[in-house]
């Protein structure tokens, strides 16, 4: 298991366009991905799941993954949640 | 704080949708929130939520839920619009039935994904979906957010 904490980058937050991004990355790997805020973990394959962390731009999320692409999987991840809207 | 009350009514909330895809449900609710005196420009807030719909792929979520949404200098009270299908419509990739509105005026960046995570936190869970699915009045839906959706 890999864990990386990262400072939510992205104008909007953790939702709609960021969220559908995620998404997608996060199903195209095998490993098991969170994402978690404030001591609430969901899986970062369901959208409804992560918009229910409300995370803003500022916010500090903690990515997990767990799996055989997991170092894969968490700097895909890692990369939308810190890098600006294109 | 704000609570459920100043965003939402039972006269924002469509029980019967007719519409076929997202763009004629976000045009539907949106002229709820318009009769609402909401919306200032209709215009203008159902050109972003329509923009933030295309760019975002589709804000449908999984089991049966969407939650359009557009912060726009068209809203003057922020507001949540609630429809609701006979069947489940295709939206993007996903099916939906139980749509949501949100409008926020410009700037209002807290209360518009406020809103957004606490409505998605009850709608993980199947029996609030459930119950707005068999709600048989307007009113009950406003009383199951009065209840459930603490923001």
């Amino acid at each position: 298991m890999v864990e990386r904490e990262v400072v939510v980058v992205p104008e909007q937050g953790i939702h709609a366009r960021p969220v559908a991004r995620i998404v997608q990355a996060a199903k195209k790997c095998e490993s098991d991905i969170t994402m978690s805020k404030d001591g609430m973990e969901v899986s970062a394959k369901s959208s409804l799941r992560l918009t229910t962390l409300g995370a803003v731009k500022g916010d500090t999320v903690l990515i997990r993954a767990d799996g055989p692409d997991e170092e894969e999987a968490i700097e895909a991840i890692a990369a939308i949640v810190t890098s600006e809207e294109v | 704080m704000t609570t459920i009350d100043e965003i939402t009514n039972a006269n924002l909330v469509a029980l019967d949708l007719d519409v076929d895809g997202p763009m004629e449900a976000i045009d539907a609710l949106a002229d709820l929130l318009d009769k609402d005196g909401r919306l200032s420009d209709k215009d203008a807030y159902i050109a972003a939520a329509r923009a933030r719909e295309e760019e975002t792929g589709g804000t449908a979520m999984e089991m049966g839920i969407a939650i359009p949404h557009a912060k726009s200098g068209g809203v003057k009270e922020p507001g949540v619009a609630f429809g609701r299908t006979a069947a489940p419509i295709q939206y993007g990739d996903e099916k939906a039935d139980l749509i949501f509105l949100i409008a926020a005026p410009d700037g209002e960046n807290n209360l518009h994904v406020k809103v957004l995570s606490q409505l998605a936190r009850r709608l993980i869970h199947e029996n609030f979906r459930t119950s707005l699915r068999e709600a048989k009045t307007g009113e009950e839906v406003i009383e199951l957010m009065r209840r459930e959706v603490k923001l």
